[in-house]
């Protein structure tokens, strides 16, 4: 009898040795529910606090001056503007929207004055000056996002709703990060309302510097990820998988370098209600997936190492 | 609940193949319970994707891996010397031999007790055991050639049992 085999014996007679443990499957039925309630918890805690900060900061915030306002995009219109009758391209090479730097950095300046003000004493007087009321305008109108912000509504109605059924058609919504050294964009991502069957979900979507992916709000919001291998669209190197009691998400690496996750819930968390119902009709993983590969969802100005 | 029923008619059929596994990767029945334990509470809040795409086993082989090597690293399952004797038998409760083959198998590096076990436990192919642990088909065989080297001692049909000579130079030791 060859080694590999010998020892494939005796240790199947050595696991047979093993200390019985009495135990009841049920007990594991319960440490799992309470680990989904616990999820469930914190999730629908840091979609509150998210949404909190964006209310404040779209309320009182608005760009430095209207020279970033009226910052040309240098992106012509086929990039930023896909025909609807035109599938998305799924290669390698990123369609970062370009705009200009002064634009990125006044967006920045956005994000650095809000966490100013949020870690402000209470009653002290703010350091940077109050907006003027002309100058106030949502975040994810900012010319240095909102080009790549329209792409990335485009990709997602093309491959997830191409009927035009459920996904909103307009973006209302963003959150992005910074490197405060270099005042370029770490990440940026928005949420899209889907409606299905009178109930509201939502496709929320990442993309996000390699630096930061371990930051990524969609990965650290579920556990139980998953890699898979199975028919990655191209542009994808690794890919990884969930599923949750309300919908499911992946996230991916690319070939470019950019981290992209995609989530679809099928509860908007601010329009949650005890026994509220789930949207229906939510995207496939492999639908996620092929959006998540899709070049139109770029980084603006985002140059792969 | 469907899922739960389908959850736990898994829990129940594979269990204690889980358990021993964990038991032979750590070495501990308690640690093993823990590891358990976690890797199935994953599992639950996996479960609507695993079970769906049909590979239970393979993710909670990963799982049950991963899990035993975090236990590992905290700091109050470090060995530390102690009067008392323990509560559980650290060895089996059988043959010689079964005794020496756990006491070489615990004795083996952790990454080649890991091969080991998902090669000659769960019976996986080199390439299958490579995908789980995230490494190369070529580091599992290297691996496999050495454990088998450490543990061929113990595997040979006829060999002088050692184990009985320590025994009776620490109780010689000690009198």
């Amino acid at each position: 009898m060859k080694d590999h085999d010998l020892l494939a014996d005796r240790m199947g007679r050595l696991g047979q040795n093993a200390p019985e443990a009495a135990v009841n499957p049920l007990d594991d039925v319960r440490r799992g529910q309470r680990a989904l309630r616990h999820r469930r918890a914190v999730g629908a805690a840091g979609i509150t606090v998210t949404l909190a900060i964006i209310g404040v900061a779209s309320a009182t915030l608005v760009l430095p001056d209207d020279s970033a306002r009226d910052t040309p995009i240098a992106s012509t219109p086929s990039e930023s503007t896909p025909s609807p009758s035109t599938p998305t391209p799924s290669t390698p090479d990123s369609r970062s929207i370009e705009v200009s730097a002064a634009a990125i950095s006044a967006l920045c300046q956005v994000q650095a004055d809000r966490l100013e003000q949020l870690n402000q004493p209470p009653g002290s007087q703010p350091t940077f000056p109050r907006p003027r009321k002309t100058e106030l305008s949502p975040s994810w109108e900012n010319p240095a996002v909102a080009p790549q912000l329209a792409a990335y509504q485009q990709a997602a109605a093309l491959i997830l709703d191409p009927s035009g059924t459920h996904l909103d058609s307009e973006v209302s919504n963003v959150q992005f990060g910074c490197n405060p050294a270099n005042d370029r964009l770490t990440s940026l991502g928005t949420k899209l309302g889907w409606s299905s069957s009178g109930a509201l979900g939502v496709v929320r979507l990442e993309v996000v510097t390699p630096e930061q992916a371990k930051a990524s709000q969609i990965i650290m919001s579920h556990e139980g990820w998953i890699r898979t291998n199975d028919n990655l669209p191209p542009g994808i190197s690794k890919a990884w998988v969930t599923d949750y009691e309300d919908g499911r998400a992946v996230y991916v690496e690319r070939q470019d370098g950019l981290t992209v996750a995609v989530d679809a819930n099928g509860k908007f968390g601010n329009n949650v209600s005890p026994g509220s119902p789930s949207a229906a009709d939510l995207p496939t993983d492999e639908k996620l997936l092929q959006l998540a590969a899709s070049t139109l969802l770029g980084l603006p100005n985002y140059k792969p190492a | 609940m469907e899922r739960d029923a389908a959850f736990v008619a898994y829990v129940a059929q594979r269990r204690p193949h889980l358990y021993r596994s964990a038991w032979l990767l750590c070495g501990d029945p308690h640690r093993a319970e823990d590891v358990v334990q976690e890797t199935l509470t994953k599992l639950y809040l996996a479960w609507r994707h695993v079970s769906r795409a049909d590979r239970v086993d393979a993710y909670v082989r990963r799982m049950l891996v991963n899990a035993n090597i975090d236990e590992s690293r905290k700091t109050w399952y470090r060995e530390r010397t102690t009067a008392e004797p323990p509560d559980t038998p650290a060895t089996p409760d059988s043959g010689e031999d079964d005794d020496e083959l756990w006491t070489a198998l615990q004795a083996l590096p952790a990454g080649q007790r890991r091969v080991v076990v998902l090669r000659h436990y769960w019976g996986l192919t080199v390439e299958e055991t490579a995908s789980d642990l995230g490494v190369s088909a070529g580091t599992i065989k290297s691996q496999t050639s050495a454990a088998l080297s450490s543990l061929r001692r113990v595997l040979a049909p006829e060999h002088p049992t050692p184990r009985a000579f320590i025994a009776s130079d620490i109780q010689g030791d000690g009198q």
